[in-house]
């Protein structure tokens, strides 16, 4: 199963990159072999694995990971800014997204 | 005395006894990585001296006012994905090259609040990516046993640090091996605990459902004072787990004479790890240490891990799958670098998602969002996750019938600088036994078994049970005591 030039093109959109020609080309091959391989996967009869347990502590009865909605300590304004590339009057500022 | 080559809990016991104080201590780990770290590159950032020997002598006062820990005054380094509060954090990437964190990851401040020395951040592969510490986008980090050779990855700047004496322990992360692969090429001892046994609050997310940070330490004793420390339930990372945790020290049981003390525990031998295409001298040490191991009272018994061939392709859905989700992120806006001259919001996330991620990240990303797109989600995630419940179901059923588990690491030793870096598949494949504990959760350990005619360490695998971390350390001391593989030191300089 090719992975083309025209698929990498249209993940890189997805994933917000930009690639020049050769990179597609490139990443072509490259998730063209990968995957080859992960085909192995499609051999597999998995009509009988349970997956329920994949994630053996997060949100199982044991191990309620909620909490009441209560207002707690956050870090802060100045903080939160501390490392915006630009930044102005407890905001953060971005080139225009709306015309 | 050449502090900097104490461990922990020598140093503990001279500091409790005011032989030492943490001053000096810390200043000879100081002056290590002055002389050495250019040939080593394990470090990407070091504290600032006066900052460091300020902490220190804070910790002697703690010490002589009575109240310190097994870690108090002690100089550790962190592997730069963890969070360190003021501390740069780069994860290896240019896209956090000027990231100061305003906050600490809950490990580091576990280890900060027992009185430890944070000494500097350690050199890994890009956002946790790798297996070589080759993808770092600050140059990769040198193996100390050879310096033409990578130490492993991608926690290799911790455990090189470790290794050459650069700080008497330090921190790392397992996403899919990455903590004991690196550990058993630099000769060092490393845990990936159990899933959940470690918050992973400040962990800067690579894949969630794998990640855990571990620690990476001169021998097994230290790494149980560490794990001692950095265990249990924080309401911050909500995959936390609220299981108990033991005293880990009391799993070290010397050997005593005449009396066999691994007596009663069963060490599984999977099959499927003992493949062709192994290297000869990794086998021979492998098999050398169970032979030791047996002496000592363990029993071995074959056991298959049936999945075990679908591992890497697992992986290779699952990982990249969860690293797209996650570094999504990184867009410029909040944090991190931002590329210039963009003239709309799009532009300004692929420009600055471009500039800011190499290659192998790039590709991972790619990989992920192609088989989370529409269409091949069923396919690729659907189906892993399927397969990767197979993979827990083969170590449940192994664990019926032995406590432990025994494999090498890695395939090979250490490889060559540049050897693998254009080929990613064969790469990949080399992860290939420390992929599936990472799919199935449980813990594992890498402790030094030997080395090759040309000095390489190689180091032995224990697996076991969910959060049965104390019979690891117990095996992997009793091998320690029995050896002395972790009194040879590499000849840097």
């Amino acid at each position: 199963m090719t992975v083309t030039e025209d698929n990498i093109r249209h993940v890189a959109k997805l994933a917000r990159l930009q690639l020049n020609d050769d990179a597609v080309k490139l990443y072509a091959r490259q998730v063209t072999d990968i995957l080859g391989y992960v085909d192995i996967l499609s051999r597999l009869d998995t009509k009988r694995a349970d997956t329920s347990s994949n994630m053996i502590s997060s949100n199982s009865s044991h191990n309620n990971a909620f909490r009441d909605d209560e207002i707690r300590q956050s870090l802060g304004v100045e903080r939160a800014l501390g490392n915006a590339p630009s930044s102005e009057q407890g905001s953060f500022i971005v080139p225009r997204v709306v015309r | 005395m050449d502090l900097h080559k104490l461990t922990i809990h020598e140093a503990h016991e001279l500091l409790a006894a005011r032989k030492i104080n943490s001053v000096e201590l810390t200043s000879s780990v100081f002056d290590r990585i002055k002389a050495i770290d250019g040939h080593i590159a394990g470090y990407i950032t070091v504290s600032e001296r006066d900052s460091v020997l300020a902490q220190a002598k804070q910790a002697d006062e703690r010490i002589a006012r009575g109240s310190m820990t097994s870690l108090t005054g002690i100089p550790l380094a962190i592997k730069d994905i963890l969070c360190t509060e003021g501390l740069r954090t780069t994860c290896g990437s240019k896209m956090l090259e000027n990231f100061v964190p305003p906050y600490s990851a809950t490990a580091v401040q576990r280890l900060a609040d027992a009185g430890a020395i944070i000494i500097g951040k350690t050199n890994l592969d890009e956002f946790g990516m790798g297996s070589s510490t080759e993808f770092s986008a600050f140059g990769p980090t040198h193996n100390p046993w050879d310096v033409t050779r990578t130490p492993g990855g991608s926690s290799g700047g911790s455990a090189a640090a470790v290794a050459a004496d650069e700080c008497l322990g330090a921190l790392g992360t397992d996403t899919g091996g990455s903590i004991r692969q690196p550990s058993s090429h630099c000769g060092v001892v490393g845990m990936k605990p159990t899933y959940g046994r470690v918050s992973r609050f400040g962990m800067v997310a690579f894949a969630s459902s794998l990640d855990q940070i571990g620690p990476i330490a001169k021998d097994v004793t230290d790494c149980a004072l560490l794990m001692n420390v950095l265990s249990g339930h924080d309401p911050m990372d909500s995959t936390s787990a609220r299981q108990p945790v033991p005293d880990y020290t009391s799993a070290l049981q010397p050997n005593i004479e005449g009396h066999k003390s691994l007596e009663g525990l069963v060490a599984g031998i999977p099959v499927e790890y003992y493949t062709k295409g192994m290297d000869p001298q990794v086998e021979k040490a492998i098999d050398a240490a169970i032979r030791i191991l047996e002496k000592l009272g363990i029993r071995c018994k074959e056991v298959s891990l049936p999945h075990t061939e679908y591992a890497v392709a697992t992986y290779y859905v699952i990982a990249p799958a969860e690293a797209s989700s996650n570094l999504a992120r990184y867009d410029g806006v909040k944090y991190g670098l931002r590329a210039e001259g963009a003239t709309d919001l799009i532009e300004m996330y692929e420009q600055t998602r471009s500039k800011g991620f190499g290659p192998e990240v790039q590709r991972r990303i790619i990989l992920g969002t192609y088989a989370l797109s529409a269409g091949y989600y069923d396919a690729y995630y659907g189906k892993a996750s399927q397969v990767r419940a197979l993979i827990m179901k083969d170590f449940s059923q192994a664990f019926e019938q032995c406590d432990v588990l025994l494999s090498p690491v890695a395939p090979t030793p250490a490889f060559k600088l540049a050897e693998k870096v254009d080929d990613p598949l064969a790469m990949y494949l080399s992860d290939v036994f420390t992929l599936p504990a990472s799919l199935a959760g449980i813990p594992g350990l890498s402790v030094p078994c030997g080395f090759t005619n040309e000095g390489l360490p190689v180091g032995l695998q224990i697996l076991g049970r969910h959060f049965d971390e104390s019979s690891l350390i117990r095996v992997a001391y009793a091998l320690e005591q029995a050896t002395d593989f972790r009194l040879r030191r590499p000849s840097v300089l």
